[in-house]
């Protein structure tokens, strides 16, 4: 680890001397123009600052102050400034420099509902400083198309291509800066950059100066200290109103090894001129991107989305690859999946029609909608589960894939599931005398299709308490599984609901749990203590300690099992 | 009446045909390391059903006079208990799969595949630690026979925070696996019931990856650590005979597993204002592991299933 921290103040010169040397690229769509060592505008270098004025607690500006209205192009110029420091030592610092233009525009390309609202952000640096050095030089940006929802919330984000009719491709490192300037623009939501935070709003000056102060990234524990603070005034002179200045200071501190790491930004954005325009600006777009810039899944931890376009070019190719390449692409639909890459649904479903269900292309669809959170391919599974003609087999892998599948089912799984159980009897004939007498009724319960459905539905059933975020659906489903419980009455009834039970996860079966563990025949009992596996460990404890010391060897055998699952859940000592 | 009229079919044929079977093989494989500080690995195991880990009974009075049967040599597998007053319920075989990431165990699948002593078939999975579907076995060409395609699946293990550089990344890491498991079940009838033989085969053709993320971007440094450990390939067959505790088992296995191949590195970018672009400052590589193959058997011709593994 020492080597490790020798290597990074190795690596701080490193950078430093790298600067010196002063690379040039022209990746992406940017246009640049070269550099000089003198500003191309002294006048518009020279910031002010109003005093902050005194604070409440409401946010009171209305939502048609903060655009510009039609034939309006708002000007400012904008500075962004960062460092960052390890273990006490300065270790890199910058600042860029330009100009930034705000307006309305028309829809193109994708809409989503009537009521949207277009506005274009354009942007152009001119400046740039790095470890004390200066350069300036024009490059402009992909602009945004940024559309809102009635109730002026950013609906979409859309880059546009820097010159008309041409598709935007752009690099990752533009991409990263627009999104940065995006976000100090959209000042008013909650989530920003670096993840969603919980918020302190103040208003002053009869709401023309707004103040937002972010207490906490939740999700972000390891910000030790949080310096936030975030400015939006509202002004207006001869040329009408507009937003006047947008500035924030947001600086934060890392606990690493050997050292905590600092980071300090701020962002300033002054109101230069409003200009006229006769018409609305025509764009060419490209792709749609979230200002955060993560996949929307839980927390901090995860890359940047994968590109469904590729998931989608790979996809078809599924049998074809190395099954290890293959676990990479289902890991990479899935992400693509969380991070709203509906189209990936259809594509997915398509390829799935005529597949054999043990057919690694059935294996593999199925599980990728088992697997993701995205509501569509939650509905699009039950739908497939519903087709006519859906044979047993298809609908038992399909159930598998809601049993052991990542992903919360749709809320309509209740009465499939409700279907299912009623379709076949709740205790089958097990004795070979009732077996004999069930088959010469024309009814076999080894090989029925229903009673298949029915077991495989309550371990979906199960899974789907465990997954299931909604209060009232999962207390509905808590309900459905109740009933069966108190129907099981055969040995093999009672450990399908047991098995149910040990998928939910749900303590609220314990009662039932501790009644099989004490009275019922060693395989019940076993299937009992393996229900604790998913619970609470100072619920499942006392209960693997009971069947630990039964007499059954397949009870003592099935704590074990339970213990093991108890212990991967349990906090590592070490952190 | 049709199905006890192809079980004494089942009978004749078989006894003609039983072969004996390989040397002892260790019905365990696992293989792990340390990365990062902590225990990653993965445990594969195959063999007979553990007659502990499932219901034993009185066996029933026999209204038929007991027929002898023909000693089968013991050639490894775990020990039965012949002629005692006991018998297990089910007899079969089982595999299970485990991976250990960054110090947690988690259960990627436990399949068995058997025979009740009500001559039924049987078959249990767990998929990612929950249970899904029993497939029912469908008699066919005088045995029980099982095809259970499993979802694709994935499972996250809990989130550990690593230091990357200056940065300390929350890391997110778990499991995705494919499972294909075929099975067969040819039972050879003997009164009383511990004495009848199931002859049985158990393919679970399983893959699985571990996988480990995390990223951090703070506008001018970004960190990241990243990596792909496949934990296991396995082409794996396991046949053999197993009882209801009248004589131990005997199995052999044909195939291969491919274990723990892959690579987990770090990175630290800074912003290159100058060139507009990241620049990579460190990738220190936290783990390499190249991976071991387990040739379980040679193929007829004598080639060796790990050189014709794809890994």
């Amino acid at each position: 680890m020492r080597g490790l921290y020798a290597l990074i103040v190795f690596s701080a010169i490193f950078v430093a001397g790298l600067v010196r040397q002063g690379e040039l690229d022209s990746r992406g769509t940017a246009d640049r123009t070269p550099a000089s060592e003198a500003p191309r505008n002294a006048k518009e270098s020279a910031l002010e600052r109003e005093p902050a004025a005194a604070a409440n607690a409401t946010v009171n500006v209305p939502g048609d102050e903060r655009w510009p209205s039609t034939g309006e192009r708002w000007i400012y110029r904008f500075e962004r400034k960062a460092s960052a420091e390890f273990a006490g030592k300065p270790w890199l610092r910058l600042s860029v420099g330009g100009r930034v233009a705000v307006e309305p525009t028309e829809s193109a390309g994708s809409t989503t509902n009537g009521d949207s609202r277009y506005y274009l952000l354009s942007f152009q640096v001119d400046r740039l400083e790095m470890q004390g050095q200066s350069r300036y030089e024009t490059i402009a940006f992909p602009g945004v198309r940024i559309e809102l929802d009635g109730a002026d919330h950013p609906r979409e984000l859309r880059f546009v291509a820097s010159r008309e009719g041409k598709t935007a491709v752009v690099s990752d490192e533009e991409a990263d800066f627009v999104r940065d300037l995006a976000a100090q623009w959209l000042f008013f939501e909650k989530r920003t950059r670096i993840g969603e935070g919980e918020v302190e709003w103040s208003s002053a000056s009869g709401g023309k100066l707004v103040t937002k102060r972010i207490l906490r990234y939740p999700a972000r524990p390891e910000i030790t200290k949080l310096d936030s603070n975030h400015e939006w005034a509202l002004g207006g002179d001869a040329s009408g109103k507009h937003v006047e200045r947008i500035e924030g200071v947001e600086n934060f501190r890392l606990a690493a090894n050997g050292g905590d790491f600092v980071q300090a930004t701020s962002y300033r954005w002054v109101w230069t001129a409003t200009e006229r325009l006769e018409n609305k600006p025509k764009l060419a777009l490209g792709n749609a991107f979230a200002v955060d810039g993560v996949s929307a899944t839980a927390g901090e931890g995860l890359r940047a989305k994968p590109d469904p376009a590729r998931v989608a070019r790979d996809w078809p190719k599924l049998k074809d690859l190395a099954p290890h390449a293959r676990l990479k692409l289902f890991r990479d639909a899935k992400r693509a999946l969380d991070a709203g890459a509906n189209e990936l649904v259809s594509l997915i479903l398509k390829d799935l029609r005529g597949r054999a269900s043990t057919s690694v292309e059935w294996r593999t669809g199925v599980g990728a909608l088992a697997s993701t959170s995205n509501p569509q391919a939650a509905a699009a599974l039950l739908a497939l589960y519903r087709e006519p003609g859906r044979t047993t087999d298809e609908k038992l892998s399909i159930l598998s894939g809601v049993a052991a599948g990542e992903g919360a089912p749709a809320p309509e799984w209740k009465p499939a599931f409700e279907a299912a159980l009623d379709s076949a009897p709740a205790n089958p004939a097990t004795s070979p005398a009732e077996t004999a007498e069930a088959r010469a009724n024309g009814f076999d319960p080894q090989n029925d299709p229903e009673a298949a459905l029915r077991e495989a539905s309550l371990y979906a059933l199960g899974s789907s308490i465990r997954k299931e975020t909604d209060a009232d659906r999962r207390t509905a489903l808590e309900g459905v599984l109740w009933n069966e419980v108190k129907e099981a009455r055969t040995e093999k009834a009672q450990t399908a609901v047991l098995e149910a039970i040990g998928n939910s996860g749900s303590g609220e079966y314990l009662s039932y749990v501790k009644e099989s563990l004490a009275t019922g025949t060693p395989r019940v009992r076993a299937k009992a203590v393996g229900a604790v596996r998913f619970l609470a460990s100072d619920l499942a404890q006392p209960v693997i300690e009971k069947a630990k010391a039964d007499p059954a060897p397949v009870v003592r055998k099935a704590a074990e099992w339970s213990a093991k699952f108890q212990a991967a859940a349990a906090p590592d000592p070490d952190e | 009446m049709a199905k006890t009229l192809l079980f004494a079919a089942a009978i004749s044929i078989v006894a003609a045909t039983t072969t004996a079977f390989g040397d002892e093989v260790p019905g365990q494989f696992s293989d792990e390391h340390a990365a990062i500080g902590k225990r990653n690995g993965v445990s594969y195991r195959i063999g007979p059903i553990d007659p502990d880990s499932v219901t034993v009974s009185a066996p029933a009075p026999s209204p038929l006079p007991s027929v002898s049967p023909s000693p089968v040599a013991s050639s490894g597998g775990t020990s039965g208990t012949v002629g005692s007053g006991t018998q297990p319920d089910l007899a079969g075989l089982s595999a299970a799969l485990s991976a250990m990431i960054f110090g947690k165990d988690r259960s990627i699948m436990e399949a068995q595949a058997g025979m009740t002593d009500l001559l039924e078939g049987e078959s249990d999975f767990y998929w990612g630690g929950f249970k899904v579907w029993n497939s029912k076995p469908e008699w066919k060409d005088g045995a029980f026979q099982i095809a259970a395609g499993l979802p694709t699946v994935t499972m996250r293990a809990p989130l550990v925070r690593l230091p990357v550089g200056p940065v300390t990344l929350a890391v997110d890491a778990g499991v995705a696996a494919e499972a294909n498991v075929t099975a067969k079940l040819a039972p050879l009838i003997s009164l009383p019931i511990q004495f009848t033989s199931v002859k049985a085969t158990l393919e679970p053709d399983v893959s699985a990856s571990g996988f480990i993320e995390g990223y951090a971007q703070w506008l001018i440094i970004r960190a990241g650590i990243g990596g792909e450990l496949e934990l296991i390939r396995a082409d794996a067959k396991v046949s053999g005979l197993v009882s209801f505790g009248a004589y131990p088992p005997t199995f052999a296995f044909e195939g291969f597993l491919n274990l723990l191949a892959g690579k987990i590195y770090g990175f630290v970018d800074y912003f290159n204002l100058f060139g507009w672009k990241w620049k990579r400052a460190l990738q220190p590589v936290f783990a390499n592991w190249k991976g071991k193959c387990i040739a379980l058997s040679k193929t007829t011709g004598g080639a060796d299933p790990c050189a014709a593994s794809t890994p």
